[in-house]
């Protein structure tokens, strides 16, 4: 069996034409243009490379040598008659069935590992950052944004925001990493958010909307519990870490997929994130002789003073009407719903914060607005973050 | 062999070029299965086999690009890929958790990144070109990581310290480090790289960002509450300022994403006209429309099939730009010699590779 080849000598780029020949287990190579005799080879002598090109595939010889062959039939026939088989890995990646599998097991393995091995990592990692230099970047996003003027000083009467704020102060004596803050922020309307050190701020438009307050209380204890279980700190992991596996993904897919991935796919953590929260605030709630229904009611308000919920798979939040719900139920279980100003017991109990208590530094953040090129796009109705 | 017949032919006077195009072989439904079967690999392995994943990408496009009848070839060995990649991340994880412990020791990280940059842009490209062949002959590279960082820190420093007016400059000096260091076999290539044609492709970018941004701007700007009569809830109007400004931070980002292909191109074609190896020239002539289309589809197609479509995306890409660079062979391209072997350090590349720095070869 014969086929024409062209010869590089690996120290000059002409090719020479040359014709292989195979019969049995002697090869030769009989050079077209007579400048060199017949040569007289092992088939091993040819290190066939992985037949990756359309056109072409090449094998090397000793000394730097190599032959370049044109694809087609006759080099397969050639090929084998050198007693040469392609690698096993080499079969699947010329054929469909194996490369449908491949992409299945992808996409198998990358929704587990966004399922349960993302929450894991960033729980884990959460808990290794030190609180004090959680608590020195608080100070600087306080800074800010009240530099920026998205937030600034409270416009209300200090003697109406220590009414206001005296049970949720209560509920945090328990937790002194926390602190609260009381900010003007017409750009936000009634809303609450917490940083990852622990500081909790609201707005002066939610002490506004609040009847009493046991429902500040109340928003309180939905915020604390964001602190207590490292929500913002290990939201923000997440999504880097997605943004990471997004961008790797995407390959030179720029940015801007990463960020719309990342928002769509960080909203629904945040949502597990609030239920979280929800279901903390009412067992502190209750801990305080409290109703959980203080925040449901709360929500309601809100959610009736504008905003409204979004397409669902683009919110950050869950529906109102679903947290609403699941307060009133838990409300119903607990009965245990003294009469509104009695003392409050500061102290979370029961299934929600057994979580979060080996937490050395509880740490937060909710929805801080954001500050310079990192604020993105969303809806700034009155919401309890 | 047709090939081969080629070089017996009598060569063409100096004065009219052989034009050689190059062409491309792949195909996205190839790519793809040896793209998933990488990738599937790589996760099993837990990342391991990405090093064989990248020898095996590298060959599939080289080996279906061809130069006059003949393909082109990588060389790279996955072990050494393997170790770069490991001891590249091992610094960066340092780095990085060096980098968090406190302010000082984060400004020390960062100027201990500054300064393995212009190394890992050398060795980056020494490994690439080293492992790059054809014909049998390597390519190599001999720059420094000193004039790495001349180009690398000292031009983008000046070209921000000038508001963008040294800019091309910057761009002259970096085609003139990876240019007139690289050599195919004994032979140089270099570039005559002038600053001017930057500086005019540069000025119709700005235009073209400025006549943008002036559109979206005044398209936000009707977003705006008009001032008086104040609205008689603060909070919607500052949702609405907030709004606004947002839209305007994300059309910026937009502007500077649609801008970049236009630059690309252009540079791209500028650059291949003013490169010479030893006495052959080269031509680009990518359309700037074109390539948008191609994006536009590859963007599209990725996004609908969540990241599926990559691999026919990159091979469209890689297609189009291949396939509109011609060499001007000035006679005969087939009187290339070897150099004197060397074997090129492979720690630099993947650091790159892993920080995707785009060399832009």
């Amino acid at each position: 069996m014969r086929i024409d080849a062209r010869l590089l000598d690996g120290r000059s780029s002409r090719p020479r034409p040359v014709t292989l020949s195979i019969d049995g287990d002697r090869l030769e190579i009989h050079h077209r243009d007579g400048t060199t005799a017949v040569e007289r080879l092992s088939p091993d002598a040819l290190d066939w490379q992985e037949p990756l090109g359309a056109r072409h595939r090449s094998a090397l010889l000793a000394g730097g040598r190599r032959c370049e062959f044109d694809n087609g039939p006759a080099l397969e026939r050639f090929v084998r008659a050198c007693g040469h088989r392609d690698s096993p890995l080499n079969r699947w990646q010329r054929a469909t069935l194996p490369a449908l599998a491949a992409v299945a097991l992808v996409l198998a393995s990358l929704a587990a590992a966004y399922r349960w091995g993302l929450p894991a990592v960033a729980e884990g990692l959460a808990t290794w950052i030190p609180g004090h230099s959680l608590q020195a970047l608080d100070r600087q996003l306080l800074e800010s944004l009240d530099a920026s003027g998205t937030l600034g000083p409270s416009r209300l009467a200090p003697d109406a925001v220590d009414d206001a704020t005296r049970l949720g102060r209560q509920l945090l004596a328990a937790h002194p990493e926390s602190s609260l803050h009381i900010r003007s922020a017409p750009g936000l309307g009634a809303n609450a958010f917490a940083l990852p050190g622990g500081s909790i701020v609201l707005t002066d438009a939610l002490l506004e909307l609040a009847t009493d307050a046991r429902e500040v209380a109340a928003v309180v204890g939905h915020e604390l519990g964001h602190v207590r279980a490292r929500h913002g700190l290990r939201q923000m992991l997440q999504t880097s870490m997605v943004a990471v596996a997004i961008g790797l993904w995407s390959g030179d897919f720029d940015s801007l997929l990463t960020v719309a991935g990342t928002v769509l796919v960080g909203a629904s953590y945040s949502r597990r994130f609030e239920f979280e929260a929800d279901a903390f605030a009412a067992e502190t709630l209750h801990g305080a002789s409290l109703s959980p229904r203080l925040l449901a009611d709360m929500l309601r308000r809100l959610s009736e003073a504008g905003g409204g919920d979004g397409p669902r798979y683009l919110s950050s939040h869950p529906p109102t009407p679903e947290r609403i719900r699941r307060l009133e139920a838990g409300a119903q279980r607990s009965r245990g719903r003294l009469a509104p100003g009695t003392a409050v017991r500061a102290k979370a109990s029961g299934g929600a914060a057994k979580s979060c208590d080996n937490h050395r530094w509880p740490v937060l953040r909710d929805r801080p607005p954001r500050t310079g090129s990192q604020r993105r796009v969303r809806s700034h109705g009155p919401r309890v973050a | 062999m047709r090939v081969a017949d080629s070089f017996l032919a009598v060569p063409a006077p100096p004065t009219s070029p052989v034009r050689h195009r190059l062409r491309f072989h792949g195909t996205g439904a190839a790519y793809f299965r040896i793209w998933a079967v990488n990738l599937a690999l790589t996760i099993l392995s837990l990342g391991i086999y990405s090093a064989w994943a990248k020898v095996r990408r590298e060959r599939y496009f080289l080996n279906n690009t061809e130069l006059d009848g003949s393909p082109f070839d990588y060389h790279a060995d996955p072990m050494n890929i393997l170790k770069g990649r490991l001891l590249a991340s091992s610094v960066i994880v340092v780095l990085f958790i060096v980098s968090e412990l406190h302010l000082l020791a984060n400004l020390l990280a960062s100027l201990g990144f500054l300064a393995l940059l212009p190394w890992m842009i050398c060795r980056s490209l020494r490994f690439r070109a080293h492992n790059t062949s054809w014909r049998g002959l390597r390519f190599g590279f001999s720059g420094t990581s000193g004039r790495a960082a001349l180009a690398w820190l000292a031009w983008p420093l000046a070209g921000i310290l000038s508001l963008g007016l040294l800019a091309p400059m910057m761009i002259a000096a970096q085609w003139r480090y990876k240019l007139d260091h690289l050599h195919f076999g004994r032979t140089r290539f270099s570039i005559q790289a002038a600053t001017r044609p930057i500086y005019r492709i540069l000025l119709a970018a700005s235009l073209l960002a400025v006549a943008l941004g002036v559109a979206g701007g005044a398209a936000i700007f009707a977003l705006l509450p008009p001032p008086t009569p104040p609205p008689t809830t603060g909070d919607a109007a500052g949702d609405r300022l907030i709004a606004a400004s947002t839209f305007g931070l994300l059309w910026l980002v937009l502007v500077a994403r649609m801008l970049a292909p236009y630059l690309r191109v252009r540079l791209e074609n500028l650059r291949a006209h003013m490169s010479r190896l030893g006495p052959h020239r080269f031509e680009s002539d990518q359309r700037v429309r074109a390539y948008y289309a191609i994006l536009a589809v590859n963007w599209l197609l990725t996004l609908l099939t969540l990241g599926l479509y990559r691999p026919f995306a990159v091979t469209r890409l890689w297609r189009y730009r291949i396939e509109h660079f011609t060499v001007l062979a000035d006679g005969d391209i087939g009187n290339f010699v070897a150099a004197q072997a060397s074997a090129a350090p492979v720690v630099g590349a993947e650091a790159a590779d892993l920080l995707d720095i785009d060399l832009g070869f």
